[in-house]
């Protein structure tokens, strides 16, 4: 039975599941698993990780990519699964928090000879897997959360510990950060600089591929952007049928300017672009934030609420996420966010990957720049921006964002024997979404 | 923000007409007998050399030319006399338990170096050209790596040291960067600076001197050659060639040696852990030529090992000689405030709270007015003024322009001590840690001493192995039940 001939998209994401769940009866030395924005990764994770220990009796270890998404995992599988004993395998004197301590079934351990010799779920970040010393008892099976983030050189220093390998992640978010020179590399397509899912199937084609075809944070209206724009090879549906999800707004006056980017929103729309007036302002555009923030406080006043399913809920601080492309644009907003909205989640895109918020504001990429680098052209980092949500997604910039790419050539550094042009992506990515939004009059000028 | 910073100075720089210094201390280690080595390539033949000039730092060069570097047999000779020189300076480095040091004028002149060591050592036809390449290519090698002293282009060692009033890509050319550091009296700065770029600075020479003075005496000796010529009248028109290339080749030589003067006369402060640099530098060298002198090969393409090995290495490098500079010079500390990299702010509320018998918990709250913070709970830093303390981040809350960090001693709480109300303290994610790097190799070796299929010089993917248990009908429902 394939996939695609299931009729529904909740039985799709399941048959999926099924899928990758099979692989490891099947023995498969290594699978990847490509995920869409909101597919349930960390889901698949989960059950992985449930079937190795629990019906399959194995050795399962999990390498996340930091300290927190280790603890995330930790507490999603103890809680979901009370019946299977966990552990954390954390640094001496790291600091964790206080709740995974009060989970029954969750183990904190600082040493590799407090881990069980037998069937058991390990997580710890793959760094800390790197640095076990001495010997280890091999595991059965190898989970790379968030895959596509951790660097070959890195998978490399990990890879002896088991004999299967799942890497799990989305191809179309943030690259690996490698901070050092790689020229030397450049040319490879399985350099040691390259996300390991990619490195591992450019040098074994054979490696089983599945993908996730179902998001479900995601409305149909925002992945009717976002696919065609980020993910042109990966063909994915919403699981939340067109309308379940929406905005309400108590006071339904519309007084202010700004007013007119709520409305469109409650009136059906998931994506859209507010447009302040042209200028170039550097990286840290005071009035750009500002008007984020009275985004957020038109939101409270008007009494917005949230409709998703037959669930209403108000909106408040904590419904809200603000991504912005640089640390000194975070600041720009959080010093005009009033005491009773502080818990609005500002962040740089980097740190969001892997969160969500039904409601998100964009500080856009290209606003108030005079250039287009290839750093603020990046397709992953955008696409992190755009599917944060499940609701609604708001992008504030500066208007002229679609001149300026009309305008740039993307030089690009062309390598031979490598075919993706990481700039020119992003520069087609950027474009299709501006394009797209001024076609389907999403876009509200200031 | 750091960026702010830098085009701050830059137009202060624009405004007084003379460069302004942007370090407080001398980032690098100048060797005292660094070679200056300035070598001009033949337009549009990348790979070779048609003059070079060698020499100490402080010295004379020794100038030496061939008259068409196309003719490969004079080329190798080239090759070879640069190659003496290198052997003998890296030899008197070994003898002294140091390391070698070359400059050259520019980041082109650095490429030119590259693409020579990787051309030349794995020439076949002779041995001495073939160990110039391998030679070479320990500082070419290391030129990536940060906090290498191997190999300098006097451009971007200036760049470090001081801000232009000109965009960062004039930068590159050595003549207007002296311009900016020394303007000439009585003449406009952009006069000036337009005049300075009109001299070549980098690895080709000018096309208009190609078309109207080079072109002609190569044309002439080759025109020579071929019709037989005595040796005598060869050797007039190679000395034509040679009194030519010596008008291009002298000026980039005494702008890098006068680039190396300014570094090494006008910053005496050194960087405080600059005998750190030099030593591992010299640890390298050591090892880089013990792998020669045992006949180790030097690879095109990485295995996926080395690959990892070097990777790990520049990356540790990388964020060690980082720490290092915010931690000596004043300026990279203020570029590092600037940009949040680093928590700066007036201490309240320090506390020592009794948790259980001879357990106590020692927090404070730091208010800092930086406006970019990179930190978040959880996060652990550093005190800058003494690593033995970390901290743990507990919660951070924005107010207004301030931002209260709320912090909690995990280390240091009695060598240290709590910090006392109203002082104004640093802390940092990072220290300099010169043994992460050897930590580093041990660790590797151990996890890479055997290669996984995953990543085997073109091993085979394993056969599938079947679970023998029982499989249940469905796997997702098996899952579920677990629950």
């Amino acid at each position: 039975m394939t996939v695609s001939k299931i009729s529904t998209p909740e039985a799709r994401a399941q048959e999926a599941i099924r899928q990758v769940l099979g692989t490891q009866w099947d023995g498969e030395p290594a699978v990847r698993l490509d995920s869409p924005p909101g597919a349930g990764k960390t889901g698949v994770v989960e059950r992985l990780a449930a079937q190795s220990l629990g019906t399959m009796n194995e050795r399962c270890m999990i390498a996340t990519q930091t300290n927190e998404q280790a603890f995330d995992l930790a507490r999603r599988i103890a809680t979901n699964y009370p019946r299977l004993n966990a552990y954390l395998f954390a640094r001496k004197d790291l600091a964790t928090p206080q709740d995974l301590s009060a989970l029954a079934n969750l183990t904190i351990v600082r040493s590799k000879d407090d881990l069980p010799q037998g069937p058991c779920i390990a997580i710890s970040n793959a760094v800390k897997w790197s640095w076990l010393k001495g010997s280890v008892p091999s595991f059965d099976l190898q989970i790379i959360d968030e895959a596509f983030q951790l660097p070959d050189y890195r998978f490399q220093q990990i890879v002896g510990l088991a004999r299967r390998f799942a890497l799990v992640g989305d191809p179309g978010q943030i690259a690996p950060v490698v901070t050092c020179e790689i020229e030397r590399w450049k040319c490879d397509k399985a350099g040691p600089h390259v996300a390991c899912p990619f490195a591992l199937t450019e040098r074994f084609p054979q490696v089983v591929r599945l993908t996730l075809p179902v998001s479900r944070r995601l409305v149909p209206d925002t992945v009717r952007f976002v696919q065609p724009a980020f993910y042109p090879s990966l063909q994915f549906e919403a699981l939340a049928a067109p309308g379940s999800r929406s905005l309400t707004l108590t006071l339904p006056v519309a007084r202010k300017p700004i007013d007119a980017a709520l409305d469109i929103v409650r009136g059906g729309a998931s994506l859209v672009s507010v447009e302040l007036p042209p200028r170039i302002t550097g990286e840290v555009d005071e009035e750009l934030s500002q008007t984020i923030v009275s985004i957020i406080e038109r939101l409270v006043e008007r009494r917005a609420g949230l409709l998703i399913g037959d669930q209403p809920s108000p909106v408040d601080a904590n419904s809200i996420g603000v991504v912005c492309a640089h640390v000194s644009q975070v600041s720009a907003v959080r010093e005009r966010l009033p005491r009773s909205l502080s818990g609005v989640f500002v962040e740089t895109r980097d740190r969001f990957q892997g969160l969500e918020r039904p409601l998100m504001i964009v500080h856009h990429p290209l606003s108030g720049r005079a250039d287009a680098s290839e750093f603020h052209l990046d397709a992953g980092r955008l696409c992190v921006m755009m599917s944060r949500h499940c609701v609604a997604c708001w992008l504030i910039s500066r208007s002229g964002v679609e001149e300026r790419l009309l305008r740039h050539a993307p030089a690009g550094d062309r390598v031979l024997g490598i075919d993706v042009d990481g700039e020119y992506e992003g520069w087609r990515a950027h474009l299709y979404v501006a394009q797209e939004l001024k076609g389907a009059n999403r876009v509200v000028t200031l | 923000m750091a960026v702010d910073l830098e085009t701050i100075a830059r137009l202060v720089a624009f405004d007084k007409g003379k460069a302004v210094p942007i370090a407080s201390d001398l980032q690098i280690v100048i060797q005292p007998d660094a070679l200056v080595l300035c070598c001009i390539a033949l337009a549009g033949e990348d790979t070779t050399v048609h003059v070079v000039a060698c020499g100490s730092i402080g010295k004379p060069a020794e100038f030496l030319s061939v008259p068409d570097p196309r003719f490969r047999d004079d080329q190798y000779d080239l090759f070879a006399w640069i190659g003496q020189r290198i052997e003998q300076y890296y030899a008197d480095c070994r003898r002294r338990g140091t390391h070698p040091q070359i400059w050259v004028s520019s980041d082109a002149a650095v490429k030119h170096l590259d693409v020579l060591s990787d051309r030349l050592r794995y020439n076949r036809e002779r041995a001495d050209v073939r160990r110039l390449g391998e030679l070479l290519t320990y500082a070419t090698e290391r030129f990536p790596v940060g906090g290498q002293q191997a190999l300098y282009a006097a451009t971007s060692a200036l760049r470090q040291h001081y801000a232009t009033g000109q965009q960062a890509a004039e930068d590159a050319h050595l003549g207007t960067l002296l311009t900016w550091i020394d303007p000439p009296r009585k003449t406009n700065i952009l006069a000036a600076v337009a005049l300075a770029e009109q001299t070549p600075m980098g690895m080709k020479t000018d096309p208009e001197f190609d078309r109207t003075k080079l072109d002609p005496v190569v044309r002439a000796y080759n025109e020579a050659r071929r019709a037989g010529a005595s040796t005598a009248q060869l050797k007039r028109r190679a000395q034509n060639i040679h009194d030519a290339l010596m008008t291009v080749v002298s000026p980039i030589y005494d702008a890098t040696q006068a680039a190396v003067e300014i570094l090494r006369t006008r910053w005496p402060r050194r960087l405080l852990t600059a005998p750190q640099l030099q030593d591992r530098e010299a640890q390298e060298f050591d090892n880089f030529m013990q792998s020669r002198d045992n006949g180790f090969f030097l690879p095109t393409r990485d295995k996926p090992k080395a690959a990892a090995l070097k990777l790990t290495e520049r990356e540790i490098a990388l964020q060690t000689v980082e720490a290092a500079v915010c931690i000596g010079d004043r300026v990279a500390l203020a570029k590092a405030r600037l940009a949040g990299r680093i928590l700066e702010g007036t201490i309240e509320n320090p506390r020592r709270v009794w948790v259980r018998p001879r357990v106590f918990e020692s927090t404070f709250d730091l208010i800092s007015s930086q406006r970019v913070l990179r930190i978040r709970p959880r996060d652990e830093l550093i005190l800058l003024t003494d690593p033995r303390q970390r901290v743990l981040v507990r919660n951070v809350e924005r107010q207004g322009r301030r931002t209260r960090v709320q912090l909690e001693i995990i280390k240091g709480k009695n060598a240290v001590g709590l910090p006392s109300a109203s002082s104004i303290q640093v802390f940092t994610p990072y220290v300099p840690d010169w043994n992460s790097l050897t930590q580093a190799r041990i660790q590797l070796a151990e996890r890479l001493a055997v290669q996984p299929w995953t990543h085997a010089e073109n091993g085979a993917m394993p056969q599938r192995v079947p679970s023998q248990l029982p499989e249940p009908a469905d796997l997702l429902a098996a899952v579920e039940a677990l629950r």
